[in-house]
């Protein structure tokens, strides 16, 4: 019996997080399902007949998903990259990457009005160059939103690839070469698999995060709403906490989703999901 | 014309040569074992012919054609490694299958290549495992399965069996070497254990900072080797430096600072200045009483000096006006004190001239 009183570690920190999270989230949760003392889905009923509301939504979700799309896309060579050098030029390169997790998200927000504004840095250059006539809109529209959160979630996803192809050994790809597969189809149908667990890691952190970004949204997005934004008006300005819980609820359920989703394409890709 | 040839080749990093000049010479369906200590360049050899790393200078020529800066992927060579490198997310079935997929062959050939290259290697019924499910030995056997079914112009081997423990290796070995004869492939296998290079080997090549040393047939690199660091590589321990030779017809005799050893030449001219001779420590013979007999030519007088019991055998060291020699005895008869003077006898026929 001794040996088995280890789990009075967990102790603390299951009581914390049982007062201040777990509880709040079931109160919060279970409040959306009463009216007027009875339970009752009218409170969802109505939001999802609301069509703002909808387009809110799949603003976000596109969003979001743009957002995990590009991080892959530019993450991919990049930790490659990182994971087949050594010594110092390695750990410059890390801390460069996480760089962005390191600045103030409004100080990030502001630099990106005055790069991506009507009268900003990239109209400017590229009215100069004659590559465009009119200044583009950039800012305040889904674009710029992207960018912003790109940029501020790009090293999670970068942090996870490099810890998976950190692992994979130099050989396996000289394997599939010498098999007489090129530079590519050897990381197509090698590395590529084996980094679906990172890949699969650095997606939901970086989807969920902009799923639920507040500050890059609001300050980029302009007119353009996404659920944090519209969750926090519903509270604060509107002083509606019933309507912001049902918010809430909706979004942690629409996040279990979506990891669930992926993990599953996970499992199609990389039935192992180990590498070994 | 050889099949493969690797002219002058040097390989180096920076200020690092690991090839300087190297010549190698591979006839087709024979088996070329590299062999020599750690950073002797076997390994970089090897990756070279495969094309992991480039020549800084020099030409690899093979079936008459320049495969210097060939791409890996266009080699047509199989490469087995010391770690298997098998693909972890890939069944047994489509990791042997990797290769014939990339060369777009159809499903039923496919299949048909990958299920009898595993009967040749012990594994059908192994298909649809996943390598971390198999045993050391029998993913190396998928290894070799994989480099295999390519039908590879030349298979490599970069120490395969040097993770695998000690009655497996000797299986495995008598394993690549019939799967080798059975399908008239040319290989080169590089390893550090001598013995595993010899027995499965046409030919040896000992290397040594760079270079090859020696290239030869197994038998006669363990009769007569060329150099002195081949010698000391394949076990002879004893070196008697001598000051003059003398040739008659097949026979020579040297000359030291006491006494004469006569030698028949060994096959293969020796250059004129080399005046070395070595001898393994179990060709040297012991003597105890010393008359009229046990003097002379080939003769040596000495005295024990520390006795090294080894299993099979007694290790003596001996300290002659010649040096320290060492030698070994039967352990069945009654081993020596330190101490004792004897007579040592060095069989000409035992006693080979090095560079």
């Amino acid at each position: 019996m001794k040996k088995n009183k280890a789990y009075l570690f967990l102790l603390p920190g299951l009581v914390f997080l049982l007062l201040f999270m777990i509880v709040p989230i079931i109160l919060t949760i279970s409040s959306t399902f009463k009216d007027q003392g009875q339970i009752s889905f009218n409170g969802y009923i109505e939001f999802f007949k609301n069509k703002y509301f909808i387009q809110v939504l799949m603003n976000t979700l596109k969003v979001s998903l743009m957002t995990t799309l590009l991080c892959i896309v530019i993450s991919l060579p990049v930790s490659y990259y990182i994971s087949r050098i050594h010594g110092r030029m390695k750990s410059v390169l890390i801390a460069l990457s996480v760089f962005p997790l390191l600045t103030s998200a409004i100080v990030r927000s502001f630099s990106w009005m005055i790069i991506l504004g009507k009268n900003g840095l990239l109209n400017e250059i590229l009215m100069n160059m004659h590559v465009i006539r009119e200044p583009l809109n950039v800012l305040y529209t889904p674009t710029s939103m992207i960018i912003g959160l790109v940029h501020l979630f790009l090293p999670l996803m970068i942090i996870s690839l490099v810890g998976v192809m950190e692992n994979i050994s130099d050989d396996l790809v000289q394997a599939a070469e010498s098999l007489g597969a090129s530079r590519f189809v050897a990381f197509r149908k090698i590395i590529f698999p084996l980094c679906v667990p990172g890949l699969i890691v650095g997606s939901i952190l970086v989807f969920v995060g902009s799923l639920t970004a507040y500050t890059t949204p609001a300050l980029l997005g302009g007119k353009q709403q996404v659920i944090s934004v519209y969750l926090y008006q519903n509270a604060m300005t509107l002083n509606d906490w019933h309507a912001a819980s049902i918010v809430a609820t909706i979004m942690v359920a629409v996040t279990f989703v979506i990891v669930g989703l992926m993990n599953l394409t996970a499992s199609k890709l990389n039935p192992r999901g180990e590498n070994s | 014309m050889s099949l493969l040839s690797l002219n002058h080749v040097s390989v180096g990093y920076g200020q690092n040569t690991i090839l300087k000049d190297l010549n190698l010479n591979v006839e087709k369906g024979e088996l070329v074992s590299l062999l020599g200590p750690s950073g002797c360049g076997k390994t970089t050899t090897l990756r070279l012919i495969a094309g992991f790393l480039q020549a800084k200078t020099g030409q690899f020529l093979f079936n008459n054609k320049n495969y210097t800066r060939v791409p890996i992927n266009k080699r047509h060579f199989g490469f087995v490694f010391q770690n298997y490198a098998l693909f972890p997310h890939l069944t047994i079935f489509d990791n042997v299958a990797f290769g014939l997929r990339l060369r777009k062959m159809d499903k039923k050939t496919i299949e048909k290549k990958v299920r009898d290259i595993l009967q040749i290697v012990n594994l059908n019924g192994f298909e649809k495992r996943f390598p971390a499910e198999l045993s050391g030995g029998q993913r190396q056997r998928v290894a070799i399965a994989r480099a295999l079914v390519i039908e590879p112009d030349l298979l490599l081997f970069d120490e395969p069996l040097s993770n695998l423990d000690a009655n497996l290796r000797i299986a495995m070995r008598e394993e690549i070497r019939r799967i080798q004869q059975e399908l008239g492939i040319t290989a080169i296998y590089v390893s550090h254990d001598q013995e595993e290079c010899f027995s499965i080997s046409d030919k040896v090549a000992i290397l040594n900072h760079g270079m090859i040393e020696q290239i030869d047939q197994p038998k006669a690199i363990y009769q007569y080797p060329k150099t002195e660091f081949v010698a000391q590589f394949i076990g002879f321990k004893n070196f008697i430096t001598c000051t003059k030779r003398d040739i008659h017809g097949n026979e020579a005799v040297f000359s030291t600072t006491h006494g004469k050893f006569r030698t028949k030449m060994s096959p293969g001219t020796k250059s004129e200045t080399s005046l070395k001779l070595a001898i393994r420590p179990e060709d040297i013979e012991l003597y105890t009483d010393i008359h009229s007999d046990t003097t002379g030519e080939n003769f040596l007088t000495g005295q024990i000096q520390l006795s090294t019991f080894l299993g099979k055998s007694y290790q003596y060291k001996v300290l002659t006006p010649l040096g320290v020699f060492h030698v070994n005895c039967s352990s069945e008869t009654q081993p020596l004190a330190v101490g004792t003077t004897i007579n040592l006898f060095f069989p000409m026929d035992k006693l080979v001239n090095v560079d």
